[in-house]
């Protein structure tokens, strides 16, 4: 309930206008069946003179009864009441069809009127919802993208779109119509109680004798039905996310010919879908049918008390008439609320899922006064830092202390888990360290604006991230007010260039998701492309060379020592040739600091840095090696 | 209602509904009895106010009370019947086709989900099905049912009265009328606003996947806005198509006030005349509207026909999507293999117009191991791809000891193979379901083995619960080398009889590469391999280096031969790499 009250204030609130337009037309409409009922009394009653015969009860005794009873009201001979005591019942033929004449255009004004207002009432109950909607999934997108990526590490892809999309999604045709709908019923079911009661007491007095066992039936069936939707809602999301992952993997299932057991994988998951499914249909219709058992039984009572009511002369023909159209109109919106609140019920288990979104902390965020940073020298300087990425788990860097001077460059070598990328994330702000500080320039990057700090820092990823569109597009990505010549240059420096302009759409040709009708290396070069058309202060490269030829990598290997140039630099590589073109090397080793210098010093000071140079070394000399074999085979056979 | 294109797809989605026919016929006996029970309250008001108020036969009331209150209660059993079988057979229908279009997806190729993208699938899958479904189990039905209420409640009014009964008739087309005119403008809103909301779940899926760059570059802002005015515009269509479709209700209202008024009038009239009972007019009042209702329903239906025509056609995207990579009818199972390996003048192209491979012909005797070198995008992928047959060649021949790849059975040319791809990935699951997912039934030991050859056993047992460890999103996450090593585990514990590593190791330090080459050189001995790599030490010991090249061989030969090459392009790429280290062990060798 409290969720509901939240989400009251947060997304209707702002469309009450519209909303109390369309209650107040909802209060109208719920007249229309009384109003209706009215007329057919009075035709009955005023037009056509209905009048029981009885066997027991004479005429006379019931004029006398009716005068006992003092309810002159009740006499079909008496002025018609609502038109003025002025107003006689008409008694000819002529006199009958001419009052039918006005109840025929009455009748026809009612409807159409009602007409107008429902179609106004659709539209706008439509309107209302859809925005609603929109803004649940502005404010979800929103908050997912502040979100910090210890989150997507815990969430499924295709859980968060399930949520973001179809929970939504069944918000915005039911919310707006559960909260309408209800006030609807609402107002029926007290005007029917007040008009069951204007009519007869003893009979209205009946009629409300059901209402308790209306009651009893909701709440025997509200938890079991908000508890299945719950359940419904999250195996829903979990087939989604495996579905998503499977498509994306197919080339890991095809390959192992996977397909049978993946498939069982998923029908096992359907299965669970479906009779959750099941029950929940099969519960919700008990309700429904509940409900409309204990009304239709009381209908039935009551119609057979009222016909003795008519009998004994305390009703008229129309009051019954009018009386059962009026309580098929109480006892309707019992029925309808039972479902409402059905539906209610769901739609909090999904409320509360937008709110368990909504609600996820942001960890990483701007500060109040966080500082903009204009320029950016790049100092970067690692105090003590420390990080894990759960609160249980091992460090995945522990104590880094360095600092690297304005527009130098920094190699960070060592094996593989050793928590290079990690580190390079932290000073991106992706994670945020759980001891210790990481200082850019003089400020602590915690102290700066999040979108000022990754403006001037750019990072290649290690695993290529590209997005269905255009190859130029793509480069755009980081900076979209791109000209064609600067994408054309990035293009260049990435070696692309080349590859781009066999394509028969050169620039504009796609990039299907995933970058997957691209080769691995050419991937890699257009994250390459994308991070330098940025022109940042700080460049990261996360092994970025790992797919590329001996040729390309040294051609890339050049137009690095030019963008490197006076410019703060992170390579992370595997390859020492590379680190000793840096000015500094960095060695990891499981998360902590195991060396820190220029090569020469490394070599004695840092036993894995050692390690890694002499195996490479070896390879070298392997190579070389079998080069002079083959160059003396060659000039032997000469 | 629907035109022959319709019918036809529908007929193509019909065979899903053939498993339920009998639950189906049981539930239109059902409704048609609850149908058939509806009918009764009218007559009863009609005897109570005619039979036994105005003419005063009271001891009647009774009965009828007993009857009025039995029918609600009949009627609500019926009710619950009727739920139960309706959800049994949709959601049995819903999981019948979801698993279909999923089993159908996994023979699909290659292409079909570079075309389509993640989100796309996932919205026609679990989307598009669902509406479906709503449409078989609740509508269709309704029709049926439809049309008998249609026919009795027809004839129920012609009894009370001919000649309102034919009064009905003569207003019946209005609603059509209603229904033709609003019909094209509420189909074109309605699949204006599919194809958006598809527009904004491909975006979503991809931004979400792609979050950590998203970040990296700052663009949370942007793509707020871009998600912002994709849904926009989808709310627009939205609108659109809410604003056609209140209009369309408007209509039948206004056609249904407009009636109910002429017959009440009209049945009044008559009461006065002394035609008719007031009794029988309410009865036929109410007749009336179920006879219309019918009528409703149908154009209603029509309008959710559009709807869900557009699901039709997009799950029929799927499903008729050609199955391009398939065994043949004849197809044998490919015995075990030796090893040989045979390329004759294969040409592929994903493309039209763009050859990615141009005749390449290569042969592998058994327990080979091949390099493949080249720049990158000339193709080396592609060729193992085609080797294990996720692309068919366009033109010559693959063939694995003389078996044309074509000719035996996928599955078992697949599991025989053991391929590293260049991107490792991992499902959601234990480091141990990940690893058995080529072969389930492994050992421990075995299992324990393959990961140690893959340098991750350590790592492993660092992790809190060892083997059992959750990957992925429930659990941890791994370096990029810590997945390539995994994957490697993966591949050796299969045994495979030939072994593709793509890249293998491109992303390990050269320590533990140097270890893994040397566990792997000992199960590679006598196994056919293919090995992609751009580190030369990887290559140098290769029994055939194959030289690559915009699609083409340019050269093949051992490291050896391909050295005495003058100017030969294995040599350039090999001076170039080596060009240190061949200096100083030149000079060293003069010194
Ligand atoms: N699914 C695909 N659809 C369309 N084109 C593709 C697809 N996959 C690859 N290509 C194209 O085919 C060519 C060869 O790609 P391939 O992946 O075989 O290269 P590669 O030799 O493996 O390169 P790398 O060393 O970079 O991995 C490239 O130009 C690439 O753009
Ligand atoms: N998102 C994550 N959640 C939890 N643990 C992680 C996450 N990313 C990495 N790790 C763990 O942290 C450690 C360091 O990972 P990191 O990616 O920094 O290694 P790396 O040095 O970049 O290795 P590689 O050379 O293989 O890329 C690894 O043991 C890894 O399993
Ligand atoms: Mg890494
Ligand atoms: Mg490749």
């Amino acid at each position: 309930m409290e969720s509901l009250k939240r989400f009251v204030l947060l997304y209707i609130k702002p469309y009450w206008v519209r909303m109390a337009m369309v209650i107040a037309m909802a209060t109208i409409t719920s007249s229309y069946m009384f109003l209706l009922g009215f007329i057919s009394k009075i035709t009955v009653d005023e037009v056509l003179q209905l009048k029981p015969s009885g066997e027991i009860v004479s005429d006379a005794h019931r004029q006398s009864l009716i005068q006992a009873d003092r309810r002159p009201r009740r006499d079909p001979h008496a002025a018609i009441p609502g038109l003025g005591k002025e107003v006689t019942r008409p008694k000819t033929r002529t006199e009958k069809l001419e009052w039918l004449g006005w109840i025929f255009i009455l009748y026809l004004v009612v409807r159409s009127c009602f007409a107008t207002i429902n179609w106004f009432y659709t539209y706008s109950i439509a309107y209302v919802g859809q925005r609603i909607v929109f803004r649940i999934r502005l404010d979800l997108h929103e908050k997912v993208q502040k979100l910090q990526m210890t989150f997507f590490d815990r969430q499924q892809t295709g859980k968060i779109m399930a949520r973001i999309l179809d929970d939504v999604g069944l918000l915005q045709s039911e919310i707006t119509t559960t909260f309408v709908e209800t006030t609807r019923h609402v107002a029926r079911i007290l005007m029917g109680t007040v008009i069951l009661l204007t009519i007869d007491v003893k009979l209205a007095l009946l009629a409300f004798v059901v209402l308790p066992a209306y009651v009893v039936t909701y709440k025997l069936f509200q938890r079991p039905i908000a508890n299945v939707f719950t359940r419904f809602r999250e195996d829903y999301a979990e087939a989604s996310g495996f579905l998503e992952e499977r498509a994306k993997g197919i080339r890991l299932i095809l390959s192992y010919a996977r397909e049978r057991r993946e498939f069982r994988d998923f029908f096992r998951r359907l299965i669970a879908l479906y009779r959750l499914g099941v029950k929940q249909s099969v519960l919700s219709s008990a309700l429904g049918a509940t409900c409309s058992v204990v009304g239709g039984v009381a209908m039935g009572l009551i119609f057979y008390f009222g016909a003795l009511q008519v009998r004994n002369g305390m009703m008229t023909v129309g009051d019954l008439i009018y009386f059962n159209m009026s309580m098929g109109n109480l006892f309707m919106p019992l029925v309808a609320l039972a479902n409402v609140n059905a539906v209610l019920q769901q739609m909090l288990v999904v409320i509360s899922r937008v709110f368990e979104v909504l609600d996820e902390e942001v960890v990483i965020r701007d500060k109040p006064d966080a500082k903009n940073l204009d320029n950016v020298r790049g100092r970067v300087a690692f105090r003590n830092v420390s990080f894990r990425y759960t609160e249980t788990g091992d460090y995945a860097v522990r104590d880094l202390n360095f600092v690297v001077r304005p527009g130098t460059s920094v190699a960070v070598v060592g094996p593989s888990g050793a928590g290079k990328s990690t580190l390079v994330s932290l000073l991106m702000r992706l994670y945020e360290p759980s001891e210790g500080k990481i200082i850019l320039d003089d400020y602590d990057i915690q102290d700066l604006k999040i979108s000022s700090l990754r403006n001037h820092l750019s990072m290649v990823p290690q695993e290529p991230v590209l997005f269905s569109g255009t190859i130029a597009e793509n480069i755009r990505y980081g900076q979209p007010d791109t000209t064609p010549e600067q994408v054309m240059d990035a293009a260049k420096a990435a070696e692309l260039h080349d590859f781009i302009m066999t394509l028969p759409e050169k620039y504009e040709a796609r990039v299907e998701e995933r970058g997957s009708n691209l080769s691995g290396g050419q991937k890699q070069r257009l994250a390459f492309a994308m991070a330098v058309v940025t022109d940042p202060s700080i460049l990261i490269l996360d092994d970025t060379t790992s797919a590329l030829d001996a040729k390309t990598e040294a051609k890339i290997q050049q137009t690095l020592d030019s963008l490197m140039e006076g410019r703060s630099t992170f390579v992370i590589t595997h390859r020492i040739s590379t680190a000793m073109r840096a000015d500094r090397i960095l060695v990891l080793d499981n998360g902590r600091m195991a060396g820190w210098g220029v090569h020469d010093d490394l070599l004695s000071e840092s036993e894995v840095y050692r390690l890694l140079y002499e195996q490479q070394q070896k390879q070298k000399e392997e190579v070389a090696d079998s080069y002079i074999e083959g160059i003396m085979a060659m000039a032997g056979q000469r | 209602m629907a035109d022959e294109g319709n019918m036809e797809k529908l007929r193509k989605l019909a065979h899903f509904v053939t498993p339920y026919k009998s639950r189906l016929i049981l539930l239109l006996c059902l409704t048609a009895t609850m149908t058939t029970l509806g009918m009764m309250p009218p007559l009863v008001m009609k005897y109570v106010i005619d039979d036994v108020i105005v003419d005063g036969n009271w001891r009647v009331l009774e009965v009828l009370l007993v009857i009025s209150i039995c029918l609600p209660i009949a009627s609500a059993a019926m009710r619950i019947a009727i739920s139960f079988t309706n959800a049994y057979v949709g959601w049995g229908l819903t999981t019948q086709m979801r698993k279909f279009i999923y089993e159908h997806m996994l023979k699909l190729p290659m292409r079909f989900y570079d075309e389509m993208g993640t989100g796309k699938i996932m919205s026609r899958v679990m989307g598009d099905v669902a509406s479906v479904r709503g449409m078989v189990t609740s509508r269709m039905l309704g029709i049926i049912i439809d049309f008998v209420s249609f026919w009795v409640a027809l004839a129920f009014c012609m009894g009370l009265n001919w000649k309102m009964g034919c009064l009905l008739l003569v207003l019946l087309p209005l609603y059509f009328l209603n229904y033709y005119g609003w019909r094209t403008p509420i189909r074109e809103s309605i699949s204006l606003w599919r194809r958006k909301m598809d527009r904004v779940s491909v975006g979503l899926q991809e931004r979400l996947t792609g979050v950590q760059l998203v970040k990296s570059y700052g663009r949370e802002r942007r793509e707020n806005r871009a998600f912002a005015e994709d849904t926009h515009s989808s709310l627009d269509a939205a609108m659109q198509s809410a604003s056609h479709r209140a209009g369309y209700y408007a209509g039948t209202w206004g056609v249904s006030g407009f009636r109910n008024t002429v017959i009440f009038c009209l049945g009044c009239y008559y009461v006065i005349e002394g035609e008719m009972t007031y009794g029988a007019v309410m009865a036929f009042f109410s007749y009336s509207s179920r006879m219309f209702q019918p009528i409703l329903n149908l154009t209603q239906i029509a309008m959710r026909l559009q709807a869900v025509m557009v699901s039709v056609d997009r799950i029929l995207e799927i499903l008729d999507f050609p199955i391009e990579i398939k065994d043949r009818e004849d197809a044998v199972e490919l015995p075990p293999i030796k090893g040989h390996v045979a390329f004759e003048n294969v040409h592929f192209e994903y493309k039209k117009g763009e050859p990615v491979l141009k005749g390449i012909d290569l042969e592998v005797q058994p327990g080979q191991m091949v390099a493949l070198v080249g720049h990158t995008g000339c193709g080396k992928t592609t060729m193992t791809s085609l080797l294990m047959r996720f692309f068919d060649v366009n033109k010559g021949r693959i063939s694995i000891d003389g078996y044309d790849v074509r000719d035996v059975k996928l599955r078992t040319l697949r599991t025989q193979i053991g391929q590293v791809l260049q991107d490792s990935v991992m499902f959601n699951g234990t480091i141990r379901e990940n690893l058995l997912y080529g072969r389930p039934d492994a050992t421990d030991a075995e299992l324990i083995a393959a990961a140690r050859i893959a340098e991750i056993h350590e790592f492993i047992m660092q992790t809190p619960e060892g083997y059992d460890s959750m990957l992925g999103n429930d659990g941890i996450k791994l370096s990029v080398g810590e997945k390539q090593r995994l994957a490697i585990a993966r591949a050796v514990l299969t045994d495979p009889a030939i072994m593709i590593l793509d890249e293998a190791t491109s992303s390990l330090d050269s320590l533990s590469e140097a270890l893994i080459q040397k566990a792997m050189g000992n199960i590679l001995k006598e196994r056919t391999s293919f090995a992609i790599a751009h580190r030369l030490s990887t290559i140098v010991n290769a029994d055939i280096i194959v030289v690559m090249d915009h699609g083409e061989i340019i050269e093949t030969g051992t490291h050896r031969e391909l050295l005495q090459i003058p100017n030969g392009k294995y040599r350039q790429l090999y001076e170039q790499q080596a060009a240190g280290s061949i200096e100083e062990a030149v000079e060293a060798m003069a010194g």
